[in-house]
């Protein structure tokens, strides 16, 4: 990296932050299993508002990563995918959120504040 | 993105959007119109009194099991909202003792028991005790419109049997249900069911 670029870069946790988590849906969709022990796919959709093709896509981004844990099971011969937050996955949504308001506390005032 | 979100939002919204069906105002609605209907039937129906109280929470439960849960998707809540729905299923159980037991009482089972605690207290412990464990329910529960409704059937329950006024027990159930029907149409327009697909 040149000193121009280096000089030009976000100081701080930023370089660090979690782009998993990052993705306002992927974020969405880890807030939400966060707050509850685990919820349905049909719930997700409603909640998030994700197209049903979108969520689709995050869940197997978010379960290939290890944060999601994803349970297929029929009930009365209808499809029933449960998701889970893992471990993993409460760790990196607890530590995205600190990094955040670290970000956010040591930016300096805009200059229209001052 | 930003990581300043408030969760316990998020978390309320995932909570009443699961529960605001309408279902609670169906019961109490029920409820009170099973009272009214064994009022202006003067007893003759009786014995349909019992089947009726054990068919309405059934209905419910089956309306909660195959329309509610499939549009609006199954969760399971964190520990917190477990423990305080506990709590207001052990409230509503004593409450149902309760009441069952003042109503034996009434009945007889306790000789002079309206002689000695005054007939007018009996509907007035009904309605306080109703408008206690409703309010009691709906803090418990994060369900607000339960303070309305809880409100109307206490009060229609202990007035009406006060003035033995079956036009308060009839307005009584009215003001329950209609919101309730309302509630539970606003639900199915906002929830439609999902395709088999949508669910997978």
């Amino acid at each position: 990296m040149s000193g121009a670029a280096r000089e030009g870069s976000i100081p701080g946790p930023l370089p660090d932050i979690d782009r998993l988590v990052h993705e306002p849906a992927r974020f969405a969709i880890l807030a939400h299993l966060y707050v509850v022990e685990k919820a349905d796919f049909t719930f997700l959709l409603n909640q998030t508002g994700l197209t049903r093709g979108n969520l689709s896509s995050h869940m197997s981004k978010l379960e290939e990563a290890g944060y999601i844990e994803v349970e297929k099971r029929f009930v009365a011969r209808k499809p029933l995918t449960v998701l889970k937050l893992s471990e993993m996955g409460r760790k990196a949504f607890v530590d995205y959120r600190q990094q955040m308001q670290q970000v956010l506390e040591e930016l300096p005032q805009g200059a229209s504040e001052g | 993105m930003t990581g300043n979100i408030d969760l316990k939002q998020i978390e309320r919204k995932a909570w009443t959007s699961f529960y605001q069906d309408g279902l609670w105002e169906f019961a109490l609605g029920l409820a009170m119109m099973i009272i009214w209907i064994d009022m202006i039937t003067q007893d003759r129906l009786e014995w349909l009194m019992p089947l009726a109280m054990f068919a309405v929470p059934l209905s419910i439960y089956l309306i909660k099991r195959f329309v509610v849960i499939p549009r609006v998707g199954y969760v399971k809540f964190g520990g917190e909202r477990r423990a305080r729905n506990f709590k207001a299923v052990a409230v509503l159980v004593v409450s149902v003792l309760i009441g069952i037991a003042m109503a034996f009482a009434a009945g007889g089972m306790i000789p002079d028991f309206h002689k000695w605690l005054g007939d007018n207290w009996i509907p007035i412990f009904f309605l306080f005790k109703a408008l206690i464990i409703f309010s009691l329910l709906a803090w418990l529960m994060d369900y607000p419109p339960l303070y309305y409704s809880g409100t109307v059937f206490a009060l229609g329950l202990g007035l009406g049997s006060l003035f033995n006024s079956h036009l308060i027990f009839l307005s009584s159930w009215l003001l329950i249900l209609i919101p309730g029907i309302y509630m539970f149409v606003r639900f199915l327009m906002k929830y439609p069911l999902p395709t088999e697909e949508a669910a997978q």
